[in-house]
């Protein structure tokens, strides 16, 4: 490919062309200026900073309360105690279920994550249901078929 | 072997302070802002006709390119990216924005050994010069500026205004031409005052010689 020439300089355009423009901002004032950006950029790293923060807050608090979720279930099953003891545990856990996934159901819930557990459901498929999964049909799927 | 030159340094040093400034590094940016500031408060004087906008819009521009860095590609230079940036919501401000009112800077012309006539006559000059540099289309004026007075090849040029080199190319033709017809009589003036010097100096040493 044929690479065009650059044009010439004409200093003394460039030299008028300063002269109309006028003297280029004094040291003082241009420190004075990159001083105000400073400030100005400070206050948008901060926002960004919170504004990660926020973000990852969000993005993990999902997954706290199913992990808070999963250890009440595990409670259940492995922790011992009565079959009542077990029963408010199962409890519990359903009325966090119900706040959350905010399914209004006539089947007690306490025994639709029992059965869904015992149906073969993984933990994790039971904590999405528990949590607020978007469709948690499988769950009563589980319950109806059971 | 040839060993890398001061420009690679000089682009790998930008690359670094990019990152760190994508990475939130305040410090970096500062830095970064420090080195195109200058330059930056020509273009966007020469595109807005006074200092107090002019810095507005500067500092507009680089919290905007901060704001935008994340997806900016460190690979690249930031020089273009940003004047780009700064062009584009130059010539929007011009549009948009009622303008502090640009008085035009008196400045006294270097006029040396020049009679009153003579300096009236090359303050004319001047204004009309001023006239047809303020009379360019916006992007002609920047791409004579930033050629001219910059030092900008026009490959920067284009990247910074987003237009090829060869568009550039044309621009900085026309403006020239506007330009210099409006010098000429000024820069006719001077070249006949040399001449006329050189003529006495040849007259004072002709009869000396005798």
């Amino acid at each position: 490919m044929i690479e065009r020439r650059e044009p010439s300089r004409d200093p003394r355009l460039g030299r008028a062309i300063r002269d109309v423009e006028g003297p280029a901002l004094s040291a003082a004032r241009l420190e004075l200026l990159g001083s105000r950006i400073a400030a100005a950029a400070g206050v948008v790293l901060d926002a960004r900073r919170d504004r990660a923060w926020w973000e990852w807050m969000t993005r993990w608090a999902r997954t706290e309360v199913a992990l808070a979720s999963a250890a009440a279930i595990l409670a259940m099953g492995i922790g011992g105690g009565s079959a009542s003891q077990r029963g408010d545990i199962a409890s519990d856990s359903a009325a966090v279920a119900t706040a959350l996934s905010r399914q209004s159901t006539t089947v007690g819930l306490d025994s639709v994550v029992t059965r869904a557990l015992a149906a073969g459901a993984s933990s994790e498929q039971v904590m999405n249901a528990v949590v607020g999964q978007p469709t948690s049909e499988w769950l009563l799927t589980a319950a109806v078929v059971r | 072997m040839v060993g890398p030159s001061a420009s690679d340094a000089t682009d790998a040093d930008e690359r670094d302070l990019v990152e760190r400034a994508q990475r939130g590094d305040a410090a970096a940016y500062d830095m970064l802002v420090r080195r195109h500031l200058g330059r930056a408060t020509a273009v966007a004087r020469r595109l807005l006709g006074n200092i107090e906008d002019a810095e507005d819009l500067v500092q507009e521009s680089f919290v905007r390119a901060l704001d935008r860095i994340a997806t900016f590609d460190a690979n690249r230079a930031f020089a273009p990216w940003f004047y780009r940036l700064l062009i584009n919501a130059g010539l929007n401000a011009r549009k948009a924005r009622a303008l502090r009112a640009a008085e035009p800077e008196q400045r006294e012309f270097a006029s040396r050994g020049a009679s009153p006539l003579e300096m009236t006559e090359r303050q004319e000059i001047r204004d009309r010069f001023a006239a047809a540099l303020h009379a360019l289309p916006p992007r002609q004026r920047l791409v004579v500026a930033m050629f001219e007075v910059d030092g900008l090849s026009t490959a920067e040029i284009a990247d910074a205004l987003g237009i090829s080199r060869e568009t550039v190319r044309w621009h900085h033709h026309q403006a020239r031409q506007s330009l210099r017809k409006a010098l000429e009589p000024l820069w006719n003036d001077a070249a006949r005052r040399a001449k006329h010097a050189s003529d006495g100096d040849r007259e004072v040493r002709g009869g000396s010689s005798l």
